[in-house]
């Protein structure tokens, strides 16, 4: 039957063949030549883009070789439906090399890339393909989905510790308040890393000399569990229940980026969860890992996280210093502005109570001017007051005194004419009884004896009667 | 007199004076008195001052002469 067959096949391809007597055979580097032919004939230089999956994979690196397997699952069962051995030379390994700086991810297990590929068959090696291209854009858009997948997850599953604001997420370890120092750090890596050192470095040898407590939390931060390890490196730091003011999660240092760890979901939960402010520092330019996105502050490198804590430090030294030179200044002015006041104050009021002295002074002396004037104008006033007065009782006193001469002259000629030797000249007599002077008839009867005084003569009479003298005047 | 007065008392109270003189309203009887209150007072204020500004100086160079890089 192989005869049969053998026959059969050379007959169908119309080759050469080589019979011997017993069997026809043909040598296997023929065979080999004859699929070559065909694989060649039907593949020729012929390229495809083909999406797989890497497995078996191993890494040469001098010179640079990839060797793995591409594979193709059923979807629903998860059984390889495809595989076939793939190699990368040293052009495919450099598109390789561009592809992990891009994408940040390693190339290796598990990987679905998109590759443009070269179908090839080796009498030696057999049948393989060769990696012309690898295409990063897949890969990252690849990424970037799970990413999103895992944020929306975190938004989804979390409401009360993760919320998105614009591009930010805003999640419960970045509400936490750092300290205004950091000294008491959980640091979580991997010590031989050079990441690692660098970090202790950095934090040790700050030239402000500020000394720090550093607990170690020894972790793998990348391959298979890492994300795990460290989150379970998480959740030891929280039950310890030491107080540290700071938990910083580090990687870098040589390894190729394998950030798929630090987005994976159950790390990032915890991250955001965590109740000690998280700092990062994974060692990656170009991408942000969710875990990054959830800590409280992501630095690029773990030398940039002790950067970053020292600098925080710093910052609350240099608000001191700034304070103390605050109240250095405040002080120096506010005395110097008492100092003024008070010399300003003395000034016033050595000043003003000499004015006030010397306007005492003058109001005085002005009256003493006036004292000393006043008087005599005064006694001039009085003296001229007195000449007048001197003057005027003169005059007065001669009009006085010729009035008191008229009225006396006046009264003499009324005594004059008055006097009984004028009356009795004009012819009038005096009436008298025993020797008084009668004017009234009262007490006189008829028989009285009445003398009747004349100018010249006396005559003696008797009342014969006395009748009423009706109005008629002598 | 009394000079346990506060900075603040004695300041003002000197204004007072200062005030006081400045609008003549001082009669010639308390002048002496009064300009004697305030020159007590000023010495109460500068050595408060003084005493204050020595403390502030000795304060700040501790201050600065602790390790600050």
């Amino acid at each position: 039957m192989p005869t049969n067959r053998c026959i059969d096949f050379i007959l169908q391809k119309n080759i050469t063949l080589c019979i011997l007597e017993t069997q026809a055979f043909i040598k296997l580097s023929e065979l080999t030549q004859r699929i070559k032919d065909v694989i060649n004939l039907q593949f020729g230089e012929q390229s495809f883009w083909v999406l797989a999956e890497v497995s078996g994979h191993k890494f040469y690196p001098n010179p640079e070789r990839h060797y793995f397997e591409f594979l193709e699952k059923d979807e629903a069962s998860k059984q390889p439906i495809a595989k076939v051995r793939a190699v990368a030379w040293s052009g495919g390994s450099e598109r390789i090399r561009v592809f992990e700086k891009e994408t940040g991810q390693q190339f290796g297990n598990g990987m679905q890339v998109l590759t443009l590929l070269r179908v090839e068959f080796n009498a030696a090696f057999g049948f393989q393909l060769i990696i012309l291209d690898i295409d990063p854009t897949y890969t990252i858009g690849k990424i970037e989905q799970q990413k999103r997948d895992t944020l929306e997850r975190l938004l989804r599953e979390n409401p009360d510790k993760v919320s998105r604001v614009g591009d930010d997420y805003i999640t419960f370890n970045k509400r936490q308040a750092l300290k205004a120092v950091l000294q008491h750090i959980a640091l979580v890596g991997s010590p031989n890393s050079e990441g690692f050192s660098d970090f202790c470095h950095t934090l040790q040898t700050n030239r402000f000399g500020y000394g720090f407590q550093l607990d170690v939390f020894q972790s793998a931060v990348q391959g298979e569990g890492a994300d795990r390890e460290i989150k379970n490196k998480l959740i030891q730091i929280f039950e310890s229940g030491r107080k540290y003011d700071v938990v910083v999660i580090i990687r870098g240092g040589g390894s190729k980026s394998d950030l798929l760890t630090f987005d994976a979901y159950g790390l990032a939960q915890t991250v955001a969860r965590f109740p000690i402010p998280i700092v990062t520092g994974l060692g990656h330019h170009n991408d942000v890992s969710i875990t990054d996105l959830m800590a409280h502050t992501a630095t690029k490198t773990p030398t940039k996280a002790a950067e970053f804590i020292v600098s925080h430090n710093r910052a609350f030294e240099e608000a001191l210093v700034y304070l103390q030179q605050g109240i250095v200044i405040k002080s120096q002015q506010l005395l110097a502005q008492h100092n003024k006041r008070i010399s300003q104050a003395r000034e016033a009021v050595v000043n003003q109570s000499r004015n006030l002295l010397i306007n005492y002074q003058r109001s005085l002396m002005a009256f003493t001017t006036q004292l000393s004037s006043k008087p005599s104008i005064l006694i001039n006033h009085k003296l001229n007051d007195m000449l007048h007065l001197q003057a005027n009782l003169k005059s007065h006193v001669n009009k006085l005194l010729l009035w008191h001469k008229g009225t006396l002259n006046h009264y003499a000629s009324v005594v004059k004419i008055m006097s009984p030797e004028n009356i009795l000249k004009k012819g009038f007599a005096i009436l008298s009884v025993q020797g008084k002077i009668v004017t009234d008839v009262k007490g006189l009867e008829k028989g009285n004896v009445l003398m009747v005084l004349m100018e010249k003569h006396q005559i003696e009479t008797i009342i014969e009667s006395i009748k009423e003298n009706n109005g008629t005047k002598s | 007199m009394e000079l346990n007065l506060s900075y603040e008392e004695a300041y003002a109270e000197l204004k007072n004076i200062a005030a006081e003189i400045e609008e003549e309203s001082v009669s010639v009887d308390v002048l002496a008195t009064k300009v004697k209150r305030a020159s007590e007072l000023i010495t109460l204020c500068q050595d408060k001052l003084k005493a204050t500004e020595k403390d502030v100086m000795t304060i700040i160079q501790q201050m600065e002469s602790k390790p600050t890089p």
